[in-house]
Formats: C-alpha cells, structure tokens, sequence
C-alpha cells in the first residue's frame, strides 16, 4: 500500500490549549493533525478521518480516555489505529490498565517534551 | 473520697445510667434498712430517731454511692462530705474509747483515697459494712435502749451487709447490662463513624487525582506554548526574548517539578499511593538510577563510585516508590557536592538490613540540624545558599517510602566533609531469585 505523504494524526483531549499547542507542535513536523474535543467527537473524527496515529488524554468529562480506547479497539476498523495514552495525571498507576486496553504506549504530559513526543510517534508508527 | 465510678471517659448515654442506677441503689439501700429498723422489737421509733436516722443514713449512702458528683455541681458535694464528717465525728464522740476504731477506718479510706491507692471492691464494701454498722449501733442505742446491745449490733451488721451486697449486685448486674448496651451502640457509631472516613478518605484520594490533573494541565500548555515560541517557525526572536523565554520555562519547569513533588508526598503521606510490590533487584535498580544521573556527574566533574555486592539481592518492594527515594538521595549528592567531588554509592548488608549507602564530599550538615532534616520544607541554611531553589521535600518524601517499606533512613554527616545516607530495608523482604 502506498504511503500517504504525511501522516495524519489525531488528538482527543478535553483541554483546549493542549489541543491547540499540540496539533502546532505535530503539524510542525509534518503531521496532518485534526483534533476532538472529548471521547465521543474522538471517535466519530476516527471513524471519519482514518487517522496513522491516535493522541488521547485519559481524563476527560463524559467518556473518559479508556473507555475511549475500549471502543476504539472493539471497533473491526479502527482497533489498528496505534494509541498513545496521555495524561496529565503524575503517578503512572494506569499505565498497566491501559497497557492491556491495547494502547501502544502510555505517557504522562508533564514528563515528556513536545519533541520526545513527536519522536514517539514516529517510532510507533514506524513499528507498525 | 467518693467511691463513685468515674466519669470522665463516659459517654452522656453512661453517665445516665450510671446516674440513675445510683440513685435506685440509694434508695434500695435506704427501703432495705428502714423496713429491717421497723421490724426490729424494741427500736423506739420517734420523729427525732427517725429524721436522724434518715439523715444519717442518706449522709452515708450519699457519699459512697456518689449521688453528689452525678447530680449535684461541687458546692453540694462540699456540703456531702462536711455532712458525713459530721456523722463520724459525732458517732465517734458517742462511741467514746470505741471511736478510735471508727475514726481509723474513716481514716484509712481517706489515706487511701489521697495517695490514689485502688482498694479492691471487697476491702471497700467490708470498710463501709464495719463504718456502717458503728454508725448505728451508736446512733441507734439512744433510741432502742430496750435492744440488747450485741443483738444490735449482729442485726446491724447484717442488715448493713445485705443492704451493700444488695447494692453492689445490683450495681454489677444492671451496669454490665447497660454497659454491653453501651457498647452496642458505641460499635454502631463507630462503624458508622469509619464508613463516614472511608467516604472522606475516598474523597480526598479523587481530590488529589483531580487537582493533579488541574494544576498539570496549564503547567503542560505553558510548556507547549513556550517550546513553540522557541521554535523557529514562529519567526526569528531577538537575544533578549529568547532570554526572557528560558527563563519562563524554567520557572515553569520548576513549578512543574514543585507540583509534582507536592502531590507525591501528599499521596504518599495519605497512605494512598498504592504499593506495587515486585521482585526488584536492587543492583538493578541502583544502577538505572545512578545511569539517569552520569550526565549530571559528568557535567559536575564528580568523581562516582559504585560498589556492589558479588551476589543479586532481590527484595519484594515497590521499584517505582524506591527508585524516587533512591534518586532524592543521588539528587542530592550531586547538588550539595562542589564540583569535581566524589559521591559513592554502595550495597551493603547487615545481619539484619540491606542499605544502599550514598555517601558524598559536599557541604555537609551541622550535627544540630541532622534531627530536623526529614521534616518536610525544612532547609539548611547552608543548603539554601548551596541551590536556592529546592523545597525540602525529597528528604521527606524518601522517608516517607522507605517507611512504607519497614525500613529507614539513617545520616552520618559533617559539616564541610560530607555526609552518608543510608537506606536501611529489612532483610525480611528479601526474596530468593528463584522466587
């Protein structure tokens, strides 16, 4: 299959600066980056958009970040779509959790830098 | 010299039983004397005799039943005790050479009372039995002059006997009732009460999750929005606001930290960090924390020594909980050492601990301060002056955790010469490899 020419990527946090400052920080290094504003917009955006790679926040009103990623995996078309869990949370007593929901890997935003993040991603998808 | 139970610890619900048992004994005991008086031949029942002996009677039940200390305020216990003095007194002045002997006991209960010594329920009732039947023997011989004496004093004696025996039993069984009653209650209260504190408890943990979450969150787009800046697709900025943009995010890297540090001992500390216990080599362990730190050491030209063991020591303990515990020390080491200093980090073993020592070559501690060091927000002056920009947590927090794994922190320190820190984690935890 060919490749697309950039990768899309999808942000789905409930804070609207880190969306905004994140889909900057991506877009800058060529990402496509659309974003949602809570779980629900998530993954209707996914379904819509077919996005590389997802970004999704944990802890959001409404349908929080695993229950998110529970329908995104059950879904027969998007459940291939890698996921990288972030959360402004500090401790990393999750990280277990939503390792086995199927997220790819788990972050916590305070502790990696925008470029690290951005590098993640690549790897991720690169590893697909 | 009330013989009354105290009050002190009661509940109000106690303090009422207490009360109304008293006051039912009191009376019982009263009945029981005044009905063994009436059927005894020859008493010569008058309205002198009778208010005497009524008033007597009260003076003495009063004062050992403890009427006034439950329903009266201290005024009327005063008046109690004056009244029962009185009594003695006069009794012992009729008693004549025999009122010695009243005297003496009145006397031995008041010594025991004043140096606090408990008289057993026994000696207590068999003193006021002997107190009592002087009492009326002497009292009651002008008014039942037709009584022989010695029968007097047998039927006294024995009515006295009963009458406290009565009171006494009464006392132990309808108190030990009232009491498991009491106590029900009490166990529904106090279950009541820990639900309530497992609610507030539960609370607080998604308090902390929540402002967590709130305070990070800004941090993290302030960070996001400053790293864009710095980003040349922004346009070209000038020295000075590049300046201007370092120094903002390194305030907003330190408030991060600040917060993060914060939030870990308030978890900690509430007991709410959840204790991941693995098998954990601690070699391991020492090694990757001492990996994050070589740049740190490089940078600072410090010289690092690490020793370990020929053997793997393997402990079930929390690696995340100790790896921070262990880093604040490193931390440590590496920011109060001059530059170009030695810090050396050890496993060792005692007969009874494993310790991972960190010892250094820095600033060092006054031995005077040493005791306040794992308080939380404390600094060392010179510590202050060493990096202005530490909060006194990381000391407390690394205590924190090793408490929660059963062991210690111990500091040998001196001041210009360095100080050794020692992990201290009880070998019990050990765990074999094959484990």
């Amino acid at each position: 299959m060919p490749e697309k020419a950039s990768k899309t990527i999808l942000i789905i946090d409930d804070d609207a600066t880190l969306r905004e400052t994140y889909q900057m920080i991506f877009q800058e290094k060529g990402f496509t980056a659309i974003t949602a504003k809570d779980g629900r917009s998530g993954i209707e955006a996914a379904a819509e958009n077919k996005p590389d790679i997802i970004i999704l926040d944990l802890m959001m009103p409404g349908m929080n970040g695993k229950e998110v990623l529970g329908e995104l995996k059950a879904n027969a078309d998007l459940k291939k779509i890698p996921v990288i869990v972030s959360t402004a949370l500090i401790e990393d007593l999750e990280q277990g959790e939503v390792k086995s929901l199927g997220a790819e890997a788990y972050t916590v935003k305070t502790q990696i830098e925008p470029d690290d993040l951005v590098a993640l991603a690549k790897k991720v998808l690169h590893t697909k | 010299m009330q013989k009354s139970i105290s009050l002190s610890t009661q509940l109000p619900m106690e303090k009422k039983i207490v009360r109304n048992m008293s006051a039912a004994t009191a009376i019982l005991s009263l009945i029981t004397l005044g009905i063994s008086f009436y059927f005894l031949p020859g008493v010569n029942f008058n309205p002198v005799s009778i208010s005497l002996f009524t008033l007597s009677t009260l003076a003495f039940l009063i004062i050992y039943v403890g009427l006034p200390q439950l329903y009266l305020n201290e005024t009327f216990l005063m008046i109690g005790d004056a009244l029962y003095i009185a009594v003695v007194t006069y009794t012992a002045y009729r008693a004549g050479e025999y009122g010695i002997l009243m005297l003496f006991l009145y006397f031995v209960i008041i010594v025991a009372d004043a140096l606090k010594y408990p008289l057993s329920e026994y000696v207590f009732v068999v003193l006021i039995t002997l107190q009592a039947a002087f009492f009326y023997i002497i009292v009651g011989a002008p008014f039942s002059s037709e009584v022989r004496i010695g029968i007097l004093t047998l039927f006294t004696f024995c009515t006295v006997s009963i009458a406290v025996f009565v009171w006494y039993f009464v006392y132990q069984t309808v108190y030990e009732r009232s009491m498991r009653y009491v106590l029900e209650r009490k166990t529904t209260y106090l279950k009541s009460m820990n639900d309530h504190l497992k609610a507030v408890d539960n609370m607080r943990t998604s308090m902390l999750r929540v402002t967590s979450h709130e305070f990070q969150t800004p941090l993290v787009a302030i960070r996001n929005s400053l790293e864009l800046m710095r980003s040349n697709n922004m346009g070209k900025l000038t020295p000075k606001q590049l300046n201007l943009l370092k120094m903002a995010t390194t305030n907003n890297e330190r408030l991060t930290t600040l917060v993060k540090e914060l939030l870990n001992a308030a978890r900690i500390e509430a007991g709410d960090w959840k204790m991941n216990l693995t098998k954990v080599d601690i070699r391991d362990l020492i090694e990757d924390v001492l990996d994050e730190y070589e740049p740190i050491m490089k940078e600072h030209k410090h010289k690092l020594i690490s020793e370990f063991p020929r053997h793997k020591l393997f402990m079930k303990a929390d690696r995340d909980l100790l790896r921070i515990s262990l880093k604040n020390l490193v931390d440590n080491a590496a920011k109060y050492t001059p530059d170009g200093g030695k810090i050396e980090v050890k496993l060792l073993e005692s007969a009874t601990d494993v310790i991972i020592s960190v010892r250094d070559s820095g600033i060092g501690i006054k031995k005077e301060l040493l005791s306040h060091l794992f308080s939380q927000f404390y600094r060392t002056e010179k510590a202050i002056e060493t990096k202005p920009d530490g909060y006194g947590i990381g000391l407390y927090h690394s205590q924190l955790i090793v408490k929660r794994h059963k062991g210690k922190i111990t500091v040998i320190s001196e001041e210009g010469k360095g100080s050794t820190f020692e992990i201290h984690l009880p070998k019990s935890a050990l765990v074999r490899k094959s484990v």
